[in-house]
């Protein structure tokens, strides 16, 4: 008896020892469960009225429409929403975002649409924006490749460099998915600077690679 | 107000129960199952928290789902760690005394001793109860804030709102289980329907008048119907107007007719109720029709001032059975049932006398009718049996309801005057009479008798001469006859025992009869054709041989004879050797009066007519006898036991049964307990009676044998009446035997000698062919004058006559 007690409570102090320390990773998903992603836990939230506001370019107003998700992430030790469009991202910044489509958008929807969801990156859509006056300039596709992670997923991962007006050079990582019938639209998107992009390259895979779509 | 417990009680322990716990100085030990299992059951919550945390995220491990739910679910830590504390306590309490002491008697023990000092049982109770609540609702905030991700105020808080978006949803499983319970609602109260009809004054026309031959208890009821419209007469002097009555009595009675009665005369409402009315399917049915038809009461009795419920056949209701009611006492004015002889009910008797005399007839009449007994409908009525025919409860709730008509009623009127402080108001005076008809009143439950249930028990017994007689003419005034008063006041004689209903049956009967010979006026022929079809069948029409119809005329007219010599108190009512199912001839007698005692002379003429049939065979047929006389033996052997063993009216005084039973021996007899060498006391003392028996049996066949000696000839005219008409009329009887008209045989060509003479010789030719069995030589003499007289010539009732034994 007294040796089963002992043992018990060896196990329970052995638990309680390795599950001291904070976890690796902070674990992300989306409000209706169907997306995922983790960052290390060093990185820090961003608020949601913050991060809102930055994404309405500080127009005010209030929440999101409906059915709309995001959250982000900086991993700078000064984390700002600002840094979202912000050049000079000395670390990285990850966005993510889930949207319902509209039945137009869907019947639209291609691996084209999903490259150019953020930023401009076909080059149809990039002379475009040139013509419109997009000020960023510099484009350099460094990585793009099609994924289809299973039941019915699919979307692209692009990787390309932009140069800010002020000189800076960024490099984007972008994960756009759609699901089956192309009703949902899933975005994870980091960027810093490209040197930042160079040394934290393992860190940034992970978060990448971690962008899990369940489609339900 | 409080009792504090000083020091230990000292005291017996109930069996099988361990040693106290005060008894230990220490604390005693836990399994260890019991020492661990909030400890694994905490764990294993805790793992399965990381479980679900990694289940619901693809990309999460083991290790870092620990480690976030080592955050998250902080609250499985605490609790572990209050339980290992909560355990090393209780290890540190059993090893060590002092500590366990300290635990026990001065935090707990003072604790205690402060609460029941302070706090009396009641408000310790409601202390409780409050902390109870506390605790639950404490439970419930922290899975509401849990669910929500609020802290728990704001979730009890919130709670009301909760509430009022699931009101849709409990409405609906509140909806649902009322569908349900209206099922059988309604079930229920379609099955309680029925049994009860309701009659509003006017609606009968039966009237008191139409009571005939119960003067006495017609008196009584309409006592009781002018108190219940009248109750002021009583009630202002300080009484009650008594609220039930019982009518009891043989069936055909009136009962039920009385009760006609009264729904006819009183200006109340008039409720019926069907005996079957409670034989239901389901339990609880019957319960609820009591309930209801109580409620339909009290309302006729508030609306009309006052209502009569009529329970046909009570004993439907059924009992609890012997050991429910109150012994052999038996309800006031009652004969227990398997005492039937007793004097007076036995009711002088001391307690402990009636039970054991009620014991021994029980069982007498157990082991004596086995199967009639039994096979009535409601079993148990004598014996401890139970139930009944009403179901379970249902004579429970008749019994309430009966009692119950004073107390306060409705939810509004107890309930939401009491919350006003108002008292509730007394309930206005229902006056409710209550009537039960009943032929089996041993069959009813005596709780259901008690005065302020059945205030009154009524016998209604067999009608009295009177009675009898009023109800003839009652009947009789309704169709068209010829009876002289003075014949109906013979007919009610000759039908002791006739109720209402054998009355009516009679006269109907008799109307037959004359309308099958084309009248339509009923004449005193008819009416006792009538009588006899009732009485004894419908012939079977059997010839017999002619000596046989001789010996048989003989067998009867010594009968006859002797009981008209001899049987005062009795008169010959009919004589007849019309074959029956059963017998081959008979003479049946009847008392002209209502006589209630039988005396030592009557018996003692009953054994001489019966024993008349063995001594006139043997005189008639020289010595030779038939064994028709075996029932006569019977009947006459056991009067004399009786006598002699029972009524004290033979040499002896003792009781036999007694004698055998206590077996003290009896006079001249056995020695009872003291038992000689070889000597059986039962034998010795049934020896003992048996010579007495037969002695006194002796001694009154010698006696009839004189007699019918003395009269060989009024035998003979006898036997040739009822060879001639094969029955003869108790009048018939005594026109032949005297000489004179009869109702319908002429007796006067019996006065002629030279006629008689003939009957002799009719009779040594019908005794020689009975010896040699051959055919008769002379066939039956007619008598000189027309037999047959018309139905006016009928004589008036007979005086009494002259022969004395």
């Amino acid at each position: 008896m007294g040796k089963g007690l002992a043992g018990l409570w060896l196990v329970l102090i052995v638990v309680m020892v390795s599950a001291c320390g904070a976890p690796q990773f902070t674990y992300v998903a989306n409000s209706d469960g169907h997306a995922f992603f983790k960052v290390p836990g060093g990185w820090h939230k961003i608020s949601d009225a913050a991060l809102a506001k930055a994404l309405r370019g500080g127009s005010g107003g209030s929440g999101q429409p409906s059915g709309v998700w995001s959250v982000g992430y900086d991993g700078s030790p000064a984390p700002s929403a600002s840094h979202i469009f912000g050049s000079g991202a000395q670390k990285p910044f990850a966005f993510a975002l889930t949207e319902p489509l509209s039945s137009t958008a869907s019947a639209s929807m291609s691996y084209n649409e999903l490259r150019d969801i953020f930023l401009p990156v076909t080059s149809a859509t990039r002379q475009s924006a040139k013509t419109s006056g997009f000020p960023l300039t510099g484009f350099r596709l460094l990585r793009d490749s099609v994924l289809t992670p299973g039941q019915g997923v699919h979307g692209v991962r692009v990787t390309f460099n932009y140069t800010f007006p002020d000189g800076s050079t960024d490099t984007f990582d972008q994960v756009a998915f759609t699901n089956a019938d192309d009703t949902e639209v899933y975005l994870l998107v980091l960027h810093c600077l490209a040197t930042c992009y160079q040394q934290n390259h393992n860190d940034i895979d992970t978060v990448m690679t971690s962008f899990t779509v369940r489609s339900n | 107000m409080t009792t504090a417990p000083v020091g230990p009680v000292e005291g017996l322990r109930p069996p099988g129960e361990r040693p106290r716990d005060e008894d230990r100085s220490t604390r005693k030990p836990l399994s260890f199952w019991d020492r661990v299992k909030f400890l694994v059951l905490l764990t294993l919550i805790w793992f399965i928290l990381v479980w679900s945390a990694m289940a619901n995220n693809p990309l999460m491990g083991f290790a870092d789902a620990a480690r976030i739910e080592v955050r998250a679910a902080s609250w499985v830590f605490v609790l572990l760690a209050l339980e290992a504390l909560r355990q090393l306590h209780f290890l540190i309490s059993e090893h060590w005394a002092g500590y366990h002491r300290f635990w026990t008697h001065t935090v707990f023990g003072g604790f205690e001793r402060a609460t029941h000092t302070k706090l009396s049982d009641w408000t310790r109770f409601r202390v409780w109860r409050l902390l109870t609540w506390l605790f639950w609702i404490a439970v419930i905030a922290v899975v509401i804030g849990k669910v929500t991700d609020t802290n728990p105020i704001v979730a009890l808080l919130h709670a009301p709102t909760y509430i009022w978006k699931a009101l849709p949803f409990l409405l609906q499983i509140f909806v649902l289980v009322f569908v349900l319970i209206l099922q059988f609602a309604a079930l229920f109260w379609f099955l309680s329907r029925g049994g009860v009809d309701v009659y509003y004054p006017d609606d009968i026309k039966t009237r008191f008048a139409d009571v005939w031959g119960q003067d006495h208890v017609l008196a009584r009821v309409k006592e009781n119907i002018l108190y219940l419209e009248h109750p002021e007469q009583v009630e202002d002097r300080g009484g009650y107007v008594p609220g039930g009555i019982l009518l009891w009595g043989p069936p055909g009675t009136g009962k039920t007719l009385m009760a006609e009665a009264v729904a006819g005369e009183t200006g109340k409402p008039y409720v019926f109720v069907d005996p079957g009315a409670f034989i239901n399917m389901f339990f609880g049915v019957g319960v609820l029709k009591v309930k209801g038809l109580f409620r339909k009461l009290r309302r006729l009795a508030l609306r009309y001032g006052g209502v009569i419920v009529f329970f046909d056949e009570a004993d439907s209701l059924g009992n609890r059975g012997a050991l429910a009611q109150g012994g052999p006492g038996f309800p006031r004015g009652m004969t227990p049932a398997p005492h039937q002889a007793g004097c007076h009910g036995f009711s002088y008797l001391s307690r402990d006398v009636q039970w054991l005399l009620l014991r021994r007839e029980m069982q007498a009449g157990i082991e004596d009718e086995p199967v009639s007994r039994r096979s009535k409908q409601i079993i148990g009525a004598g014996m401890g049996g139970g139930g009944g025919g009403g179901g379970m409860g249902t004579l429970q709730a008749l019994l309430t309801e009966m009692s119950g008509l004073k107390k306060p009623r409705g939810f509004v009127n107890r309930h939401v005057r009491r919350i006003f402080g108002m008292r509730p108001k007394p309930p206005p005076k229902y006056r409710i009479l209550i009537m039960m008809a009943s032929n089996m009143p041993e069959a009813l439950d005596e709780a259901l008798l008690r005065p302020g249930r059945i205030d009154r028990i009524y016998k209604v017994g067999y009608p009295s001469k009177a009675g009898r007689v009023k109800t003839y003419e009652g009947y009789l005034a309704k169709v068209r006859h010829e009876l002289t008063p003075e014949q109906v006041d013979k007919l009610a004689i000759i039908t002791p025992y006739a109720t209402g209903a054998t009355i009516k049956d009679m006269v109907n009967e008799a109307l037959i009869t004359a309308i099958r010979n084309g009248r339509d006026v009923i004449t005193w022929r008819d009416i006792i054709r009538a009588k006899q079809l009732k009485e004894l069948g419908p012939p079977e029409d059997v010839e017999y041989i002619e000596r046989e119809r001789h010996a048989v005329a003989v067998h009867e007219a010594c009968h006859a004879l002797v009981a008209y010599l001899t049987r005062q108190h009795m008169e010959i009512d009919i004589a007849t050797i019309e074959k029956g199912s059963d017998y081959l001839g008979m003479v049946a007698s009847i008392p002209p009066e209502d006589q209630f005692t039988r005396w030592r002379t009557e018996y003692e003429t009953d054994i001489l007519v019966s024993l008349a049939s063995l001594a006139g065979e043997r005189m008639f047929f020289d010595k030779d006898s038939s064994s028709g006389v075996s029932g006569d033996l019977e009947s006459a052997t056991t009067v004399a036991s009786f006598m002699e063993g029972f009524w004290g009216m033979g040499s002896t005084v003792s009781s036999y049964s007694t004698a055998k039973r206590l077996e003290v021996g009896a006079p001249g007899g056995g020695q009872g307990g003291r038992k000689k060498k070889g000597q059986d006391p039962e034998a010795e003392l049934r020896r003992a009676l048996a010579d007495r028996i037969e002695d006194s049996l002796t001694g009154l066949l010698a006696r009839v044998e004189e007699l019918l000696t003395q009269n060989r000839e009024n035998v003979l005219c006898l036997a040739h009446a009822l060879e001639s008409h094969k029955t003869l009329s108790g009048d018939d009887v005594l026109a032949v035997l005297e000489h004179r008209q009869g109702p319908l045989v002429d007796g006067r060509p019996y006065g002629n000698a030279a006629f008689v003479q003939r009957l002799e010789e009719y009779h040594q030719g019908a005794a020689a062919a009975h010896r040699s069995h051959s055919k008769a030589p002379l066939s039956l003499p007619a008598a000189p004058s027309p037999v047959w007289v018309p139905q006016d010539a009928a004589v008036a009732p007979p005086a009494p006559d002259q022969f004395g034994p």
